[in-house]
C-alpha cells in the first residue's frame, strides 16, 4: 500500500504544493503587514484579494488533482498502469483515497488557518479562541466527525465512479449515473441519521439535512461514529468488490 | 506442455460480440504473431488475458497454474495506448514497476534502457509517439516473466524505432517465455514470427508454422494473410 501511495501523492504533486506554497505566504505576509500597520487601506484591500484569491486556487487546483486521482483508477488508458499490476484492488484504493484525504484535510486546515489570518487582520488584532475543556473535548469530537464526513463523502465520490464505470460506462450518461450514485449515497446517509436522532437529542428534520453537525450526547456522538465507520467500511468492501469484478478498461 | 492454454474464450460489449470460442495453445520459446484487420479482437484477447478484461465464458489456463490476481505475475503486457502520467519521467516509471512487480529485474531494464536508447531523466509526456512506445515496450520486458503481450508495437512508428523494437524483442532470452505480438503491419515483422494465429470477427481462422507456410507452401507470411482475408483460402 505504501507504494500505491507513493505514486498516488504525485499526481498533480507540483501543481498542489504550488497552490498551498503560495497560499501559506500570501497570507502571512498579508497578515505581518496588517499587524504591524505597515500597509494603508489600500494595501489592505489589495492583501485581502490576492489572499482571497489564492484560497480560491487551492480549492480549484485541489480539486482537479482530487479529480485527475480518482479518474486514473476507473478510465482507460490512464489507468492501465495500476490496474496491470498485481497489488490487491483494496490496497490500491485505500492508498488513493489516504492520499486524497490527507492533501484535501492539510489544504482544509491552511485554507481556515489563512481564513483565520485574514479575520485577525481584518480585525486588527489576533483572534483568540476562547476555551475551556468541554470546549476542547467538544472540538475533538467536530473534527473527528468532519474527518470523518470528508472520508464518507469521498469514499461516496469513489464508490459512485465504481459504479458507473462498471457495466453502464459505455452508455451515454455514466457521468450523470455517478452523480446521482453519489446522491443516493448521502440520501441513505441522512435517512439513517434519522434513525439516530433520539440518540443525538436532534430532530428528525435537522438530522436529515445534517452534514456536520456535533450531537449533544456522548452517545449520540458515539453513535454517530459508529454510523459513519459502518458506512465507510460499507462503501469501502462495495468500492473494491466493483474494480475487482465489475471495472472494465 | 503449454506455457498457456485458453478454452472457449468469449467476450461481448453491449450487443457486440468482440471474442467467440477462442481455443488456443501457447508453447513456450515462441514468438506468436497474433494477425488480423481493426476490430478483429486481437486487442480485446490480449487484454483478457492479461486481466483488464474478465471474459463472458471460457478459461485461461496461465503459465504454472496461477489464478486470480497471481496470475498477473505471469504475464507483462505492452498496452495498444500506453498513458503515463505527466510528472513521470522514464527513470521514474521504471521506479514505479520496480516497487509495483516482483519479477522485475533492474539488470534486464538496464539493457532495455541501453538498446532502446531511452533517456532516464526526459518526461514521458514530452517525448514523441515512437519514444513513448520504446520506453513502453522498455518497462514490459523489463520483467521476467512467462508470457509477454504486446499489442501493436510498430503502430505509428518511424523505421528508425521500428528497427529497435524488433532488436529488443530479438534480444529477449524465451527459453522459458513466449512472446504473443499483435499487428496488422504484417510485412513489418514476419520475419519475427514462429508462428502465427489469423483472427477475424473475434473467431481464431488460421493457424500455421511460419517455416513450414516458407518452407512446403513457399509463400511469405503476408501472402498468407491476404490469401485468408480476401477469402481465397
Amino acid at each position: 500500500m505504501l507504494n500505491e501511495m507513493k505514486y498516488a501523492v504525485h499526481i498533480h504533486l507540483n501543481q498542489r504544493v504550488i497552490a498551498l506554497g503560495a497560499t501559506v505566504v500570501l497570507n502571512l505576509i498579508f497578515a505581518i503587514c496588517g499587524i504591524t500597520g505597515a500597509s494603508g487601506t489600500v494595501g489592505m484591500i489589495i492583501g485581502v484579494t490576492l489572499c482571497s484569491l489564492s484560497l480560491c486556487a487551492l480549492g480549484i487546483v485541489n480539486i482537479i488533482a482530487d479529480v485527475a486521482s480518482i479518474r486514473s483508477l476507473f478510465t482507460a488508458p490512464a489507468g492501465y498502469l495500476c490496474a496491470l499490476t498485481p497489488q490487491p484492488r483494496w490496497k490500491v484504493l485505500l492508498g488513493r483515497v489516504l492520499v486524497i484525504l490527507i492533501w484535501d484535510l492539510v489544504t482544509l486546515a491552511i485554507a481556515s488557518l489563512g481564513i483565520v489570518l485574514q479575520a485577525s487582520t481584518l480585525a486588527g488584532n489576533i483572534i483568540q479562541l476562547q476555551s475551556s475543556t468541554s470546549d476542547i473535548s467538544t472540538m475533538l469530537w467536530t473534527v473527528v466527525i468532519f474527518v470523518l464526513y470528508y472520508a464518507l463523502i469521498l469514499l461516496a465520490v469513489f464508490f459512485a465512479a465504481a459504479v458507473a464505470k462498471g457495466p453502464f460506462f459505455r452508455l451515454p450518461g455514466s457521468g450523470f449515473l455517478g452523480f446521482l450514485v453519489f446522491c443516493a449515497v448521502l440520501y441513505v446517509h441522512s435517512l439513517l441519521n434519522i434513525v439516530l436522532s433520539p440518540f443525538a437529542q436532534m430532530s428528525r428534520y435537522v438530522a436529515f439535512f445534517s452534514i456536520s453537525i456535533t450531537p449533544g450526547t456522548n452517545a449520540g456522538m458515539i453513535a454517530f461514529v459508529i454510523l459513519i465507520v459502518i458506512e465507510l467500511v460499507a462503501l469501502f468492501c462495495a468500492s473494491v468488490y466493483l474494480m475487482e469484478r465489475k471495472v472494465n478498461l | 506442455m503449454a506455457l498457456m492454454t485458453i478454452k472457449d474464450l468469449e467476450k461481448s460489449y453491449t450487443g457486440t460480440q468482440a471474442l467467440r470460442g477462442i481455443h488456443l495453445e501457447l508453447e513456450t520459446g515462441k514468438i506468436v504473431g497474433l494477425l488480423g484487420p481493426n476490430t478483429a479482437g486481437k486487442t480485446t484477447l490480449l487484454k483478457t488475458i492479461a486481466g483488464l478484461l474478465r471474459p463472458d465464458r471460457g478459461e485461461i489456463i496461465y503459465p504454472g497454474g496461477a489464478t486470480g490476481r497471481a496470475a498477473k505475475n505471469t504475464v507483462s503486457l505492452l498496452p495498444d495506448q500506453s498513458e503515463f502520467p505527466s510528472w513521470m519521467r522514464v527513470i521514474d516509471a521504471f521506479t514505479f514497476y520496480q516497487n509495483m512487480y516482483s519479477d522485475y529485474s533492474e539488470q534486464k531494464a538496464a539493457e532495455m534502457v541501453s538498446l532502446l536508447e531511452l533517456p532516464l531523466e526526459m518526461k514521458i509526456r514530452r517525448m514523441s509517439k515512437g519514444m513513448q512506445e520504446r520506453v513502453a515496450l522498455g518497462l514490459t520486458f523489463s520483467r521476467l516473466v512467462p508470457l509477454y503481450l504486446l499489442d501493436e508495437p510498430l503502430g505509428g512508428i518511424d523505421p528508425m524505432g521500428k528497427h529497435r523494437i524488433m532488436q529488443s524483442i530479438l534480444s529477449m532470452d524465451l527459453a522459458q517465455s513466449s512472446i504473443l505480438l499483435s499487428t496488422h503491419l504484417v510485412r513489418d515483422v514476419e520475419t519475427l514470427f514462429d508462428s502465427i494465429l489469423l483472427i477475424s470477427q473475434g473467431e481464431i481462422i488460421y493457424t500455421g508454422d511460419c517455416e513450414e507456410i516458407r518452407a512446403q507452401q513457399g509463400k511469405t507470411v503476408e501472402q498468407i494473410y491476404v490469401e485468408v482475408f480476401s477469402g481465397v483460402k
